[in-house]
């Protein structure tokens, strides 16, 4: 939730009336972005101009190889982050999100992803999230690497003919 | 000092006439005070494993000098090799950050000089300094592209030789980190069945495949050099 407040620009303590969780519902609600099922939230190949953090729903992921062949990644359930690598990096998008069910979440623009990495408050998170993107690549390295193994199994022996 | 191992040992990051170069400690006075304040130094022979994948995270490496094989294995057991780190990178950054077991091993290809910061000392390090949170994001970053690389290379390349031929191109192309590269030459660090282990195939297709690329003129071996002579015919069998 510290990212919310400061990605929002948030003057917590001017408005001190206001609870922070009821403060952020009203800016999430001002700020979120909407996918109905079926729509693409960034395509492989552009460039990544800031991340989404998914509040609900759910986003599929996949990689198109040159020849339009497609790969189906992990799926991504909320509250999760989505294109943050990508967007620190200053790259393109490495994948394609696709809405799997009507979803609801924010964009963060890579210019203030790159502030949040300054507040104290933020940076944790973030770096966090990063690790956690990390993780999750690798998991599905070794899912890939077994699906797509030559063989899946030992080696059949060979028998000898008998003499 | 030089060291038993063939190395000049460097205890002081303050110090250290090489730390401009190294990726992670390239960061400013203030942080790399704190970094030498934070750190212990060791010293390990080639094989050593700093951690392995399902440990519980003490700390990160920060690797002054040498090389280290960062991997991890399937479910079917399949070694897959996730880097090659240099000097200058740091080790366990994600388990520590996340708070869970290792998901890769790292060991040591040659004798290095290794600094160890604990978990704590860590996240006060990155919480303090600006500039080392966004070297750890940096490195966070290219980790995870390279495995990103990974699966796309696995899963979506038909055959080995496709697989291959994306490999090489992706090394001279985006993986600066993980070679020194002049033009198309580039200085292969990994053996033949260590390559294999990338694309998801044995040491015998790979040394077959080479020898056919070899045998084509699409690439040419000297030693542990690898020249590129017709990227165009690479970049057609990578199928771009």
């Amino acid at each position: 939730m510290q990212i919310l407040s400061f990605t929002l620009g948030l003057k917590v303590d001017k408005v001190s009336d206001l609870g922070l969780e009821s403060l952020l519902k009203v800016v999430v609600m001002q700020k979120q972005v909407f996918f109905p099922t079926g729509s693409v939230l960034f395509r492989e190949g552009d460039p990544a101009e800031g991340a989404y953090l998914i509040l609900t729903g759910e986003v599929g992921t996949e990689m198109e190889s040159p020849q339009k062949e497609s790969l189906a990644l992990a799926s991504v359930q909320p509250p999760a982050y989505l294109g943050l690598v990508d967007s620190v990096a200053g790259e393109k998008y490495s994948c394609t999100g696709r809405a799997v069910r009507d979803t609801r979440g924010i964009f963060i623009p890579r210019s203030e992803l790159l502030t949040n990495f300054s507040q104290p408050e933020t940076k944790l998170e973030l770096l966090r999230a990063l690790a956690n993107e990390v993780s999750g690549s690798y998991k599905e390295l070794r899912m890939v690497r077994d699906k797509h193994s030559k063989r899946s199994g030992p080696r059949k022996r060979i028998s000898q003919p008998s003499a | 000092m030089r060291s038993p191992y063939g190395f000049d040992i460097q205890e002081n990051c303050v110090t250290c006439p090489i730390r401009h170069e190294r990726e992670f400690c390239n960061v400013s006075p203030e942080a790399v005070a704190d970094l030498q304040r934070s750190k212990a130094t060791s010293f390990y022979p080639a094989g050593t494993l700093l951690y392995i994948e399902g440990q519980a995270p003490r700390g990160v490496y920060i690797l002054c000098n040498g090389r280290a094989k960062v991997y991890t294995s399937s479910k079917q057991g399949k070694v897959i090799i996730l880097k090659i780190a240099h000097a200058g990178e740091a080790l366990g950054l994600e388990a520590a950050l996340a708070s869970r077991e290792h998901e890769e091993t790292a060991e040591l290809l040659e004798s290095c000089q290794v600094n160890f910061m604990a978990t704590r000392d860590f996240f006060r390090y990155i919480s303090d300094h600006a500039d080392a949170a966004l070297k750890t994001a940096g490195q966070l970053t290219a980790d995870c592209r390279a495995a990103q690389e990974g699966i796309r290379c696995l899963g979506l390349s038909g055959s080995v030789e496709e697989k291959l031929a994306r490999l090489l191109l992706h090394w001279t192309g985006e993986s600066r980190p993980l070679l020194a590269q002049h033009d198309r030459r580039l200085k292969v660090p990994y053996k033949h069945e260590e390559i294999a282990q990338m694309i998801g195939s044995t040491r015998e297709t790979v040394t077959r495949l080479l020898g056919a690329l070899k045998k084509k003129k699409i690439v040419e071996m000297k030693g542990a050099t690898l020249i590129v002579k017709d990227p165009e015919r690479l970049k057609q069998l990578a199928g771009e």
